[in-house]
C-alpha cells in the first residue's frame, strides 16, 4: 500500500516524524476491571459548577443563593414551630 | 526459529497459551501505534488493546486463516472496540459531561505536533484508513476488512486524506515561513 505514497516525499517525511512511545510497562501489565475502576474514578473531570460563575450575574447569585437558601429554611423552621 | 503470526493463532486455538503470549508480544506494538495516533489518548489505546487480546482469549475459534492474516483480524476487533467505546463515551458525554474524564492529549515535538495535529484534522474515517495504510503497510483488502468498508471506499478515502494533509502541511510550512 506504500506505493501510492511513492511520489510524495514530503508526505512521508512528516509521517515518519510522527514516532509515539510506547509505555511498555502499563501495556504488559494487565489491568484488572477493580484498576480500572480506580484509575477512571481518580481521573481529572469537567468541573460541573464550572460554567456557573461565566457572568457577573451568576457569579453573584452563585455566592448569595446558599444564603438566601439558609435564611428561607430557618424561617419555614421557625413558623413551623411557632404554630 | 520464530513462528508467524498464523502458526501462532493456530496454535493458540489448539490450546497452546504460550502462543497466545508470543502473539501479544508482537502484536502489542503495532496494535498501540495504531490507536493511539486514531485517538491521541494513552490510557483509551491500551485498555483497547488490553481489551482485543481478552475478546480472542473468549473468541479465538472465529480466526480462519483462509478469511485473511492474523493482523488483519486483530486491527478489525481493536477498531470495533475502539468506535464502540467512543460511541458510548459521546452517549455519556451529552447525558452526563462532567462524568467522563477529560481527554489528555499527548504532544511532544514540534514536527510531532504539526503532523499529529494535521491527521487529528482528518475525519475518524479518512484517518485510520491512512494510518493504516502508511504505517501498518496494509493492502486495500486488508483495510476494507478491517474497516468492514468496500475497496472502492478505501481508496478514495486514501486519496482525500493524503490531498487534505498535504493541504494542512503544506499550509502549516507557508505559515512558519
Amino acid at each position: 500500500m506504500r506505493n501510492e505514497f511513492k511520489n510524495e516525499e514530503e508526505l512521508k517525511d512528516a509521517l515518519d516524524s510522527y514516532i509515539v512511545p510506547i509505555p511498555k510497562e502499563r501495556l504488559l501489565k494487565k489491568e484488572t476491571k477493580y484498576e480500572r475502576l480506580i484509575r477512571y474514578l481518580f481521573s481529572p473531570t469537567q468541573n460541573p459548577l464550572e460554567k456557573i460563575p461565566e457572568s457577573k450575574y451568576r457569579l453573584t447569585s452563585f455566592q448569595y443563593t446558599p444564603l438566601y437558601l439558609i435564611a428561607c429554611i430557618s424561617m419555614i423552621q421557625a413558623f413551623y414551630f411557632i404554630k | 526459529m520464530t513462528r508467524t503470526n498464523e502458526e501462532l493463532m493456530i496454535a493458540y486455538q489448539n490450546g497452546n497459551q504460550q502462543a497466545l503470549a508470543e502473539l501479544y508480544e508482537n502484536m502489542y506494538e503495532p496494535l498501540y501505534c495504531f490507536l493511539i495516533r486514531y485517538t491521541s489518548e494513552v490510557d483509551l489505546s491500551i485498555d483497547t488493546v488490553h481489551d482485543t487480546f481478552e475478546t480472542i482469549q473468549n473468541k479465538k475459534h472465529i480466526y480462519d486463516e483462509e478469511i485473511g492474516t492474523v493482523k488483519a483480524f486483530l486491527f478489525q476487533i481493536a477498531y470495533r472496540l475502539l468506535i464502540n467505546k467512543i460511541q458510548r463515551r459521546k452517549r455519556w458525554r451529552k447525558l452526563l459531561p462532567s462524568l467522563v474524564p477529560k481527554e489528555t492529549k499527548t504532544f511532544a515535538t514540534e514536527d510531532r505536533l504539526t503532523i499529529q495535529s494535521a491527521i487529528n484534522e482528518l475525519s475518524e474515517n479518512h484517518r485510520a484508513v491512512i494510518l493504516l495504510a502508511y504505517y501498518e503497510d496494509a493492502t486495500q483488502e486488508e483495510i476494507s476488512k478491517i474497516l468492514n468498508i468496500p475497496v472502492g471506499t478505501v481508496k478514495s478515502r486514501l486519496y482525500h486524506a493524503m490531498k487534505h494533509l498535504k493541504q494542512s502541511l503544506k499550509e502549516d510550512f507557508q505559515y512558519e515561513k
